[in-house]
């Protein structure tokens, strides 16, 4: 069911076809006036198709960064605006197209005018980096700091991703709680980066440890019901929003001990439960439910 | 909704920006016949 999380992320990527299957009268055209020899709109035909082919091959390329952006697996969404420049190729190519087919210069500027408008419509515009702006204060390594928030923010899009796989409305709601209230305690850590020190086992040990317990549930349960488990799931989920919810008055109020602490109860029972909850999850790291679980639905 | 069917929008605004020029590249209307008002045959005869 991991496959559903990740095919969520992907699905934007089967619009950028477009790009590449309505073209192809151009194709023809490159033939009709190679047969003809018709230098002129053979070279206008070529250039057009190159122009909207290689715009396809751009947005498919912010899409696919963008898919490994939301699933966590990139820190950064792509640093080169390829959704802008894909744009700019497709203007060109629908402009020369039009001059092919015959257009003054007006008309192909009307057509790329349009084929612009419809590129942003359809595949938008390029994430820009989230600004991860780290207070400056003696003694810390703001680069290191932003660099272990930007993993940290990384791990709960994972956790997003799927939270969004999972069909039980409960449990996305609580996870998008749970994701809300680590999104405040990592902003509090911009705001006074000494708490990324005292914050350490949260930002390493605990959130990757709860992106893996989300992200097992999502593959083996998001859609073969099992009551047990669920349950199992369930108690989990409070204990994290309360954990959750426990580190951020910690980290205002400086109680280190406390954080610590919770910190280590928390994770020995993720250790212990997740991920899958099921002895047999660990066996099923392909993709498929445990039998058990496939029996039942 | 609102986005869907803004996508929806501009998918159909892409398709015709991209197809209309592809195939007027691929028929290319004959010169006699760019400059001259488009009649039906039933009327010219």
């Amino acid at each position: 069911m991991g496959f559903l999380r990740k095919a969520r992320a992907w699905a934007p990527a089967v619009k950028t076809a477009a790009l590449f299957l309505l073209p192809a009268p151009l194709v023809l055209a490159v033939v009709a006036a190679l047969i003809a020899g018709e230098l002129n709109r053979l070279t206008l035909a070529s250039a057009a198709l190159a122009c909207l082919w290689g715009a396809g091959v751009l947005a498919l390329q912010a899409v696919a960064g963008e898919a490994r952006y939301f699933l966590g697996e990139q820190t950064d969404p792509p640093t080169i605006p390829f959704k802008l420049l894909s744009a700019g190729l497709t203007a060109l190519g629908v402009a020369l197209a039009a001059v092919a087919g015959g257009h003054a210069a007006t008309g192909a500027l009307v057509f790329a005018a349009l084929g612009v408008v419809g590129h942003v419509a359809v595949y938008g515009r390029d994430l820009r980096p989230p600004r991860i702006q780290v207070a400056v204060v003696d003694g810390v390594d703001a680069a290191a700091v932003t660099q272990q928030l930007k993993r940290a923010y990384g791990r709960l899009r994972g956790m997003d991703a799927a939270a969004r796989a999972i069909t039980t409305p409960e449990f996305r709601e609580r996870l998008a709680r749970i994701s809300g209230i680590g999104r405040s305690i990592l902003g509090a850590i911009e705001h006074d980066p000494t708490d990324a020190a005292r914050a350490r086992r949260f930002l390493h040990l605990y959130l990757d440890s709860a992106e893996r317990v989300t992200t097992e549930y999502a593959r083996t349960h998001s859609h073969v019901r099992h009551q047990p488990l669920d349950e199992k799931f369930r108690e989990l989920l409070v204990d994290m929003e309360r954990t959750f919810a426990e580190q951020r008055r910690a980290l205002v109020e400086r109680d280190l001990l406390s954080l610590d602490v919770d910190i280590e109860v928390l994770h020995a029972r993720l250790t212990r439960e997740g991920p899958g909850f099921h002895p047999t999850a660990r066996t099923t790291r392909g993709g498929a439910p445990p039998a058990d679980l496939e029996n039942r639905s | 909704m609102a986005t869907l069917s803004l996508r929806f929008f501009g998918f159909c605004l892409l398709t015709l920006a991209i197809v209309i020029p592809s195939c007027q590249a691929l028929f290319p209307p004959r010169d006699a016949d760019a400059g001259r008002p488009f009649k039906p045959a039933f009327v010219r005869d």
